[in-house]
């Protein structure tokens, strides 16, 4: 299966990335390569493995509910535009 | 203190036993930490900032607690470098991006904060190839790290920093991280031991997330005895990390000096079959002919399910990292794209303004494998993939104690000569398995090729850092290539 440069645009957009036509074309070659050797793995069959989702057995710890009072994050210091109780960003059209 | 040699290419430990027994001092030597990165950086450019007067406050204040009698740690007072993408509060974690780079760090990683903890001196935040993603630290935002070794070639990556201040004698340690062999691979380019842990053993929090099932911190020092002793400062459960294992630390230095007699070593055929340079496999196999006489029992192995490897992780990696880097959107940190009049213009051209073309493929490899009519295709398939490898492992460590390759097929390429990413992607051919099954991995020095080292990896199963170790510290009572210094340091004397 061959990507397109649509691919490319679709997967963007639901990435929130813009990306130039020049980068697509760019990318483009170099995406079909790296997909391209991915097709090796259809030539194993995986039909009766169980996928590996973490590298070690772990169960989720838990901890007691207790409220723990944090050091100054730098808010403002980091924010690209702080009012002083929430971060300012444009509207959503 | 000038006297050559440079002390920081010393062992790490004697260092600090220089220093509790009073002969120098820890702002001495960093000191002569900071003196050497004047020199040398003009050259190798491996610093993205030097904590400066951080440093002489925190030496100073190691010195006053030995004047004082306190029980120091057996590192305390040793200069150390730290790779851009963990935290420590009030300092700068760039992730050598631009999206971070002017990011103030609020908190401070469990990893640094533990080498703080046990004395050791942070001098700096090392360069990396962006967000962890490359095997040369080319992919930097901000500048190119050349090896100390040859200045127009490579320093490795994605922890090209922290291998090349250590290889240029800035400092004798440097914290690191490996998604795919992001340690192990500058280590082998720089002539360097670099450990990955075994996944879970080391805190991940405060390191910035790249894969966040294949991340791990780990050490960068001249030889094992130090690395061990690093690794054992930074490991252990941290609350603040569920992946981390709740499992007590080892002495990761308890079998130092044991001997291999019989102690069995796999090799994988699929990582020996296609070295394309061939001094790499002529230190490789001279490597393994000194471990055959101290008594190791050497034997290839098939492990089927490397063919795959790069594929595999080349599917997983990108679509973690596609998870977490959705963060870095311009809203409550980081660069933000100051033209857009709408919000979801603001995170499309803040995030692609702002990250390089490196991670904008892979968010877009991510996106793509984990989308729907995709997933099944690709991203299952990976994780079952994981499973085989897994399998391949467990099935090799029933006959073999520990598996050896070289680290990476060739020694470290000129700056500027990958230009093709898939080509870039397959230098960690050899390492990457080992991020998928989870297990500890060691790049040693073992030789040259062309006149650049070459990295000899050690592979253990999981929790068997000691026996990694003992493997490691065997070879170099029976080699000095861990002695060696590149000229550039040489002729700083």
């Amino acid at each position: 299966m061959s990507l397109s440069k649509d691919d490319i645009t679709h997967v963007a957009n639901l990435a929130h990335l813009e990306v130039s036509e020049d980068e697509k074309d760019a990318y483009l070659g170099q995406l079909q390569s790296i997909f391209g050797h991915m097709e090796t793995l259809n030539s194993i069959d995986l039909s009766d493995v169980k996928p590996t989702t973490h590298s070690i057995d772990v169960a989720t710890p838990l901890r007691d509910d207790v409220v723990v009072v944090q050091d100054d994050l730098f808010l403002a210091q980091n924010a690209p535009d702080w009012d002083g109780q929430g971060f300012r960003v444009p509207k959503i059209r | 203190m000038s006297s050559s040699p440079n002390p920081m290419t010393l062992s790490a430990l004697t260092l600090a036993k220089q220093i509790a027994s009073g002969k120098v001092s820890s702002v001495q030597l960093v000191e002569q930490a900071l003196a050497t990165i004047d020199a040398v950086e003009p050259k190798v450019n491996a610093y993205n900032e030097v904590l400066r007067d951080f440093a002489l406050e925190k030496a100073a204040a190691v010195d006053a607690k030995l004047k004082k009698g306190e029980p120091v740690s057996p590192l305390a007072g040793v200069p150390i470098s730290i790779k851009d993408n963990m935290n420590l509060r009030g300092f700068k974690t760039t992730c050598s991006s631009k999206i971070l780079e002017n990011f103030v760090s609020p908190y401070t990683a469990t990893a640094v904060s533990r080498v703080l903890d046990h004395d050791l001196v942070p001098v700096g935040k090392v360069n990396m190839d962006e967000f962890a993603m490359g095997s040369s630290t080319e992919n930097s935002a901000f500048k190119k790290t050349s090896n100390p070794w040859k200045l127009s070639a490579a320093p490795g990556g994605s922890s090209g920093g922290s291998a090349a201040s250590v290889a240029a004698a800035t400092v004798p340690l440097s914290l690191g991280s490996d998604t795919g062999g992001s340690i192990r691979q500058p280590a082998s380019f720089c002539g360097l031991v670099g450990v990955k842990p075994t996944y879970g053993r080391v805190s991940r929090y405060g390191l910035v997330a790249f894969a966040s099932s294949l991340d791990q911190i780990g050490p960068f020092a001249r030889n094992v005895d130090d690395a061990a002793a690093l690794l054992g400062v930074i490991s252990g459960y941290d609350p603040h990390d569920s992946t981390s294992l709740n499992i007590p630390v080892p002495n990761y230095s308890a079998l130092l000096g044991r001997d291999i007699k019989g102690l069995r070593i796999g090799i994988p055929n699929q990582l020996v079959n296609d070295i394309t340079e061939s001094g790499v496999a002529e230190a490789f196999y001279a490597a393994l002919d000194h471990l055959k006489n101290a008594g190791a029992i050497v034997d290839t192995v098939d492990m089927n399910s490397f063919d795959h490897g790069l594929a595999t992780y080349y599917i997983l990696a990108p679509a973690e990292a596609s998870a977490n880097l959705s963060r870095f959107d311009g809203v409550r940190y980081g660069y933000r794209d100051k033209t857009a009049d709408n919000l979801r213009d603001m995170f499309k051209k803040s995030r692609g303004h702002g990250f390089g073309s490196e991670v904008k493929r892979r968010i877009i490899i991510g996106t793509y494998v984990l989308s729907s009519g995709y997933y099944d295709a690709y991203y299952l398939k990976a994780q079952k993939m994981r499973t085989i490898v897994r399998d391949d492992f467990n099935r090799a460590f029933s006959r073999f104690d520990v598996l050896l390759s070289p680290t990476a097929p060739t020694t470290a390429f000129d700056l500027g000569s990958m230009e093709d990413p898939l080509t870039m992607y397959k230098s960690d051919v050899a390492t990457i398995p080992v991020n998928l099954a989870g297990l500890p991995g060691m790049s040693i020095p073992c030789g040259y090729s062309n006149g650049m080292p070459v990295g000899l990896q050690v592979i253990a199963p999981s929790f068997k850092e000691d026996v990694m170790f003992q493997v490691g510290h065997a070879y170099q009572q029976l080699t000095s290539f861990h002695h060696d210094i590149p000229s550039l340091v040489k002729e700083l004397a």
